[in-house]
């Protein structure tokens, strides 16, 4: 197997290569599936019958709180777990309208675009940032709100 | 023998056959001259590959590999939390109540403004492109640094956005 | 180097729990520890030395970034193993290396070439040094398309289950059966041609 370049040669090529990396904001190739979990979340100030509406644990309302949602209660209508192949899309179907496709991109970058009835409403590109939740959202009815959250599952 | 039957075969040499299925190979096999002389050859692969994946050492000194591996890292360290980001958030919180108003925004793509301003050591990290692709809708986002948490809201083009109201102390701050 | 020293007498287990903390030296030590391995796994799928470091070096960067998901349901060095096949098989793809393959992949696809190959009765590895046989295996996967060698390699070195593998490649399970079948038959003459060679005048 013989080498194309030569050890000095390659040294040089790979400070560039990662300073440039650096420079575009562009980390190092992580190509990999992605492994997501996404929940569709609606938020009201109006406590719901228990029975009918499974409320989102504790710990995380908290955090919503924080971020600053200003809801009192947070229940979940959907969650949906999937794997986006690397430098592929993926749908995730939220509910009968709203849908979110992710692409995973070169660099450490997903596009994450929300799709509603059918038609392209916003499309956000970052970074992926370890431990980040994404959150896309807007608001309802009767001063209540919704929102899509985005987290990254553990490699196996 | 029929394709199928050779990779049934595999499949029994492999473990992947039910109970059910690894009996009737089994059986076959005892009756079959032909199926016994694959499988011997099937067996006499897998044993030479066992334990014997080919062995390299890295053609790179220790320091050398690991000078690159370590590069990469320190580039992957996120920026450090924007104290002044905190702080306008904080305002608005006060003066906007989010269940009540469309969310103001601070566009993550000026955040090279507000790195600027914290002194982050990559400026670049978290850059972050919203794009409305309605012309109905208009889109916000903020990253709340302390949760960690990134939100795109979006809202009705023709939605009315209350003015914030302010103090007689204080200005409204304008963000773009 | 006392540093060194030092970390060197710790198990994977103490390092992977201090480098999860953020120490980098521990994770330099463990990096030191297996990357040999990494990097022969990277090159049994790449078979391109400069290929096989960058990627095992971005396995040990995003091994570095996974850090904290690693439970110990597995050995770390198993854990990392599969990160580096991971982003193997998403460089592969993405090369796309067709014009290597077409030889082979017409072979697949033509369907049942393998089972114009003559069965092997002899054992062609017995008798052989461990070291040879080794370098034997290694001539003989660098002839097999990369789709062949990996599900080989998958299935043989890492010993994944069909399902797993089809999962990983992303193909069916009848694609991964036939796959192996071929390459395995493929593996046996070719063993059995370097026997010839060596026994020939």
């Amino acid at each position: 197997m013989s080498r194309a370049r030569s050890p000095r040669q390659l040294f040089l090529l790979r400070i560039l290569a990662v300073g440039l990396a650096t420079v575009l904001g562009v980390g190092p190739l992580m190509a990999a599936e992605l492994k997501l979990d996404l929940r569709l979340i609606w938020c009201t100030d109006e406590k719901l019958p228990p029975d009918k509406h499974k409320e989102v644990e504790p710990a995380t309302v908290e955090k919503f709180r924080k971020v600053p949602f200003k809801w009192k209660y947070y229940y979940e209508i959907n969650r949906v777990t999937g794997t986006v192949p690397s430098r592929g899309t993926k749908a995730f179907k939220m509910s009968a309208k709203c849908t979110i496709e992710i692409t995973e991109m070169a660099g450490p970058k997903v596009e994450a675009k929300l799709i509603g009835e059918g038609r392209p409403v916003v499309k956000a590109t970052k970074n992926l940032t370890p431990g980040e939740w994404t959150t896309i959202g807007g608001d309802d009815k009767d001063g209540a709100g919704w929102f899509v959250l985005i987290t990254e599952l553990g490699e196996k | 023998m029929k394709a199928e039957q050779e990779l049934e075969l595999q499949a029994y040499l492999d473990g992947e056959l039910s109970e059910r299925a690894a009996r009737r190979v089994a059986d076959w096999m005892a009756k079959d001259p032909e199926a016994r002389t694959l499988a011997a050859e099937l067996r006499m692969t897998k044993a030479a590959l066992a334990g014997n994946d080919p062995e390299l050492a890295v053609p790179e000194t220790r320091d050398f590999y690991w000078s690159t591996i370590r590069r990469a890292i320190e580039s992957l360290v996120p920026a450090e939390p924007n104290p002044d980001l905190g702080w306008l958030l904080a305002w608005r919180r006060y003066l906007v109540p989010l269940s009540s108003l469309a969310l103001v925004a601070i566009l993550a793509v000026g955040i090279a403004r507000f790195s600027g301003i914290t002194g982050s050591r990559d400026p670049w990290m978290n850059l972050t492109e919203v794009e409305s692709l309605s012309d109905h809708i208009t889109s916000h986002s903020f990253r709340s640094r302390s949760e960690n948490v990134f939100v795109v809201w979006i809202s009705p083009q023709d939605q009315v956005q209350e003015e914030t109201p302010a103090t007689e102390e204080e200005d409204d701050i304008v963000i773009q | 180097m006392a540093l060194q020293q030092n970390k060197s007498a710790l198990n994977d287990e103490k390092l992977v729990r201090s480098a999860q903390r953020g120490d980098m030296d521990a994770f330099e030590e463990l990096v030191a520890r297996h990357r040999d391995k990494i990097y022969a796994r990277a090159f049994s799928m790449m078979r391109s030395e400069d290929e096989a470091l960058d990627v095992s070096q971005e396995a040990w960067v995003k091994g570095w970034q996974r850090l904290k998901q690693f439970q110990g349901e597995s050995s770390f060095v198993t854990w990392m193993t599969r990160i580096v096949i991971n982003l193997c098989l998403d460089q592969l793809r993405k090369q796309k290396r067709q014009k290597a393959e077409s030889i082979e992949q017409l072979a697949e696809d033509s369907g049942g070439v393998e089972r114009q190959m003559p069965v092997v009765t002899t054992n062609p590895t017995e008798g052989l040094e461990r070291r040879e046989l080794r370098a034997r295996i290694d001539r003989a996967l660098n002839q097999l398309s990369y789709e062949h060698r990996t599900v080989l390699i998958l299935h043989e070195f890492e010993e994944l289950e069909y399902k797993e593998i089809a999962k990983r490649m992303q193909c069916s399970i009848g694609t991964v059966m036939s796959r192996l079948f071929y390459a395995r038959r493929r593996m046996a003459n070719l063993l059995a041609g370097f026997k010839r060679d060596e026994l020939s005048p």
